[in-house]
């Protein structure tokens, strides 16, 4: 046990100190002690299993930058994070347990509160169905879920409380069960008007002398939605070089540089035009000829603009024109074909109009390197407990030496080393082997996604609930390795970058989730 | 963290549970021995079949019911149910797997692996395990799926397994992820069971610039309609970049839950050559 006796909020003082905070009708002591606090809801905690242990959540407050532990009756029980958060406990809190809130780096106890536990007669024995099927929302299940608790005793009236999520207990809507006999309460709780998302069902047993309990056997289920559809996006580079197929008298190869900038207005391009020595049809030998290229390419629309003017050397009669003016649109899943209409003029005069296609020659451009952004939890579908990621290819478009991959495609591909702490031989959730297949375009600011990571809801409902049970800690961690590809050619990609770790972490009460060094985390469970 | 003291008694069925789905797999040339301990012994092996040889196995439970197809939890924990936990019943299962070769002709290969499967089958028939399972092969894929069930009295009842429901769905383009859901709604519906999502590919299934299909299911097999939709994306990824991507899942049932948990794995990989294949070699 921790011994406190260096300090004046020692335990026994604590206890005498709270145990009047408690008199006085408060359960923290967070008054006493300035902006650290530690409050435990619910308390009391009423109990009907016979067992005089219940569960409850410290919800704490500390500065920013302090390092705190929680301790129960003196064990170490929680290490969270400032500034705020909860710590859910087992099932082991039994009536007059102290709480405390403790500084780390002084051992100072700086926040205190005592839970009672208060056993009632009222009992109940198990949830029907503990787990129910996701609704996909297309109302081909059912709108209406019938859940019911067994083995009721003394009760008067029992409701269900239908916990959000992310969600204190104390917003939980309510739901009145109807009494069927032999100790069953059903009743039916409505799907339609949900938010998206994990809930937990509770059962919240009344007696007659107004006593309530929550019935510890709960139930869970899961409201998906809303297809996704992700946008497409637009070619955002023209530089490299390209070759087109006009025959006036040869096809030329383009030399193209584009100036590093993020805006999405039509952005300069330039650099050479260049039509190799040729034998015309009619015999004329015709030198290789230089022109000066430019233009614009809009990354928005992926319309690129171009010309050729002052050839050198600048004049062979009957071999080339003096001008070529030609525009189209940069296209496909590797940005490498552009195509539209052009012109020759002569003198300033259209003397020649049709169509063109070029070709990127070589090897497109790969990314050195990428760097991760997360973005926030997921909203579709119900996947809440998925982190959404974004990819943010270097260098930067914009960034002095900064390139645009926009338009091209990326892929996610595996790479030894998974692992996946979570799973056990018991468990119907199969363990994680490999990456969730994805593949997504450049977009105009060399981002991409949204890769998403994480364990559905139900997933790691599923684990918080088993693991447990089986004798494990809630507390486990999967890493899976992912390289990254960028598309080139047709049928064609290459690797890039190093290889990220995407992380997966549960416990009791949060769900975190990182792509290499970006991170999210958030509170899940119940 | 909980105090060793006052929680003891987790810690030697903890020690437990990490070593006793212990599963280990050793490589003699072209001959992989796959060990196997600890429930559903047949699901483990299709995971490691599927994980180290990326064979497309799909993999179907029965609602057990059975005590002859059930073993209780070491410890005799119980569920938030308050019922004792169940899980499938699993004796320690040892099978060699004879790897075809690559990259030499497909027929032959595809032919060479369902050979190897139909073998580490017949071993795990002969291993006392739970046995009213059947293999299925088509096209790239090995579907397993119960051929019967025990009830709980011990009566041996015909069963059809899930994914061979015929289903419905209106012709539309959706994700991947849609038609999956939407399947297994409807099977959920059809069969008054219920179907959570275990572990899921959201990128392939919603995010991915292929996600989205042209899915339709006519009073068949959700099976079919399934394998349907993971093809066209898997045509679509070939051509943008060259890439295959291969589904398979497992419909696991977990008595504790009442739930069957629909787990779906992917791989990705490069589009390999083909050798030699003529017209009318493909199996």
């Amino acid at each position: 046990m921790t011994t406190l006796a260096s300090t004046c909020f020692g335990r026994q003082f604590s206890r005498a100190l709270l145990t009047a905070a408690v008199l006085l009708g408060s359960s923290s002591a967070s008054m006493l002690f300035g902006q650290w606090s530690l409050q435990a809801n619910p308390n009391p905690v009423f109990v009907a299993d016979g067992s005089g242990l219940g569960t409850t959540t410290l919800f704490y407050s500390a500065p920013v930058g302090a390092t705190i532990a929680i301790y129960a009756d003196g064990y170490l029980f929680c290490a969270p994070s400032p500034p705020s958060g909860g710590c859910m406990t087992g099932k082991w809190v039994s009536d007059g347990m102290i709480f405390e809130l403790r500084n780390v780096l002084t051992g100072a106890v700086v926040a205190s509160t005592i839970v009672q536990v208060v056993a009632t007669n009222l009992t109940c024995s198990a949830m029907d169905p503990p787990f129910y099927g996701e609704l996909t929302g297309f109302q081909v299940t059912p709108s209406v879920l019938q859940f019911s608790v067994l083995g009721v005793t003394n009760a008067t009236a029992v409701d269900f409380l239908v916990q959000q999520q992310d969600t204190p207990l104390s917003t939980a809507t309510s739901q009145a069960a109807t009494n069927l006999g032999g100790g069953r309460w059903s009743a039916g709780i409505s799907t339609l008007s949900r938010p998206l998302g994990g809930y937990r069902v509770i059962a919240r047993l009344t007696a007659a002398n107004g006593q309530q309990s929550l019935c510890d056997r709960t139930g869970f289920f899961t409201v998906y939605n809303r297809p996704y559809i992700d946008p497409s996006y637009s070619c955002g580079s023209i530089a490299g070089q390209w070759k087109d197929d006009l025959s006036y008298p040869v096809p030329g190869t383009w030399t193209l540089t584009q100036a590093a900038t993020s805006a999405f207005v039509p952005v300069p391009v330039s650099g050479t035009y260049k039509t190799p020595p040729v034998t015309t049809s009619a015999g004329l030998n015709c030198p290789e000829v230089t022109w000066i290229a430019s233009g614009t390419m809009n990354t928005s629309s992926g319309l690129v603009t171009l010309s050729a003017t002052n050839p050198s050397p600048a004049s062979v009669p009957n071999c080339y024109k003096n001008t070529l003016q030609q525009s189209g649109y940069l296209r496909g899943v590797f940005c490498d074909q552009a195509s539209g209409p052009f012109g020759i003029l002569k003198d300033g005069v259209n003397v020649i109009n049709g169509t063109f296609t070029m070709r990127r020659q070589g090897l497109t451009p790969v990314p050195p390197g990428e760097s991760s952004l997360f973005v926030n939890w997921s909203t579709y579908n119900g996947r809440t407990t998925m982190g959404m990621f974004e990819g943010l290819l270097a260098l930067p478009f914009g960034a002095p030496g900064g390139f645009s991959f926009a338009g091209r495609t990326v892929a996610e591909q595996d790479s030894p080393g998974v692992f996946d702490g979570c799973w056990g031989g018991w468990s119907a959730v199969n363990n994680v082997t490999e990456l969730s297949g994805g593949i997504w375009y450049v977009s105009r600011l060399n981002r991409y996604g949204t890769d998403y990571i994480g364990l559905m809801p139900s997933a790691v409902g599923y684990y918080q609930a088993y693991r447990p049970l089986n004798g494990l800690p809630v507390n486990c961690t999967i890493t899976v390795p992912q390289q990254m590809f960028i598309s080139d050619m047709p049928g064609q990609s290459q690797s890039y970058g190093q290889v990220n770790t995407l992380t997966i972490r549960l416990s009791p009460s949060s769900v975190a989730v990182s792509r290499a060094f970006a991170a999210g985390e958030k509170p899940f469970g119940f | 963290m909980l105090h060793p003291r006052r929680f003891s008694w987790f810690w030697p069925i903890g020690v437990l549970c990490v070593v006793y789905p212990a599963l280990r797999a050793q490589s003699h040339g072209r001959q992989v021995t796959l060990s196997v301990q600890g429930p559903a012994p047949l699901r483990q092996l299709v995971n490691q079949m599927r994980a180290q040889f990326r064979w497309q196995i799909n993999y179907e439970e029965p609602p057990w019911e059975s005590d002859r197809d059930l073993t209780p939890a070491p410890g005799g924990a119980r569920g938030n149910n308050g019922q004792p936990l169940f899980y499938p019943r699993g004796r320690p299962l040892t099978v060699r797997v004879d790897l075809p070769d690559q990259a030499s002709d497909v027929a032959r290969e595809v032919t060479a692996r369902r050979q190897a499967i139909d073998s580490a089958f017949a071993q795990y028939r002969r291993s006392d395990n739970p046995p009213f399972f059947v293999v299925r092969h088509g096209g790239a894929y090995t579907t397993i799926v119960p051929s019967a069930l025990v009830r709980a009295d011990g009566r041996i009842q015909e069963y059809l397994p899930l994914m061979d429901t015929r289903v419905s769905l209106a012709p539309a383009k959706r994700s991947v992820g849609d038609t999956v859901m939407m399947v297994l709604a409807e099977v959920a519906r059809l069969r008054s069971v219920n179907i959570v999502s275990g572990l899921i590919p959201v990128n392939a299934f919603y995010s991915s610039v292929d996600s989205e299909v042209f899915s339709e299911g006519n009073n068949e097999p959700a099976r079919d309609i399934l394998i349907r939709a993971f093809e066209d994306q898997n045509g679509a990824r070939m051509r943008m970049m060259g890439l295959t991507v291969a589904y398979s899942w497992s419909l696991n049932y977990d008595r504790n839950a009442g739930s069957f948990f629909f787990n779906c794995h992917v791989h990705v990989d490069r589009v390999r050559p083909v050798v030699s294949t003529s017209p009318g070699q493909l199996p």
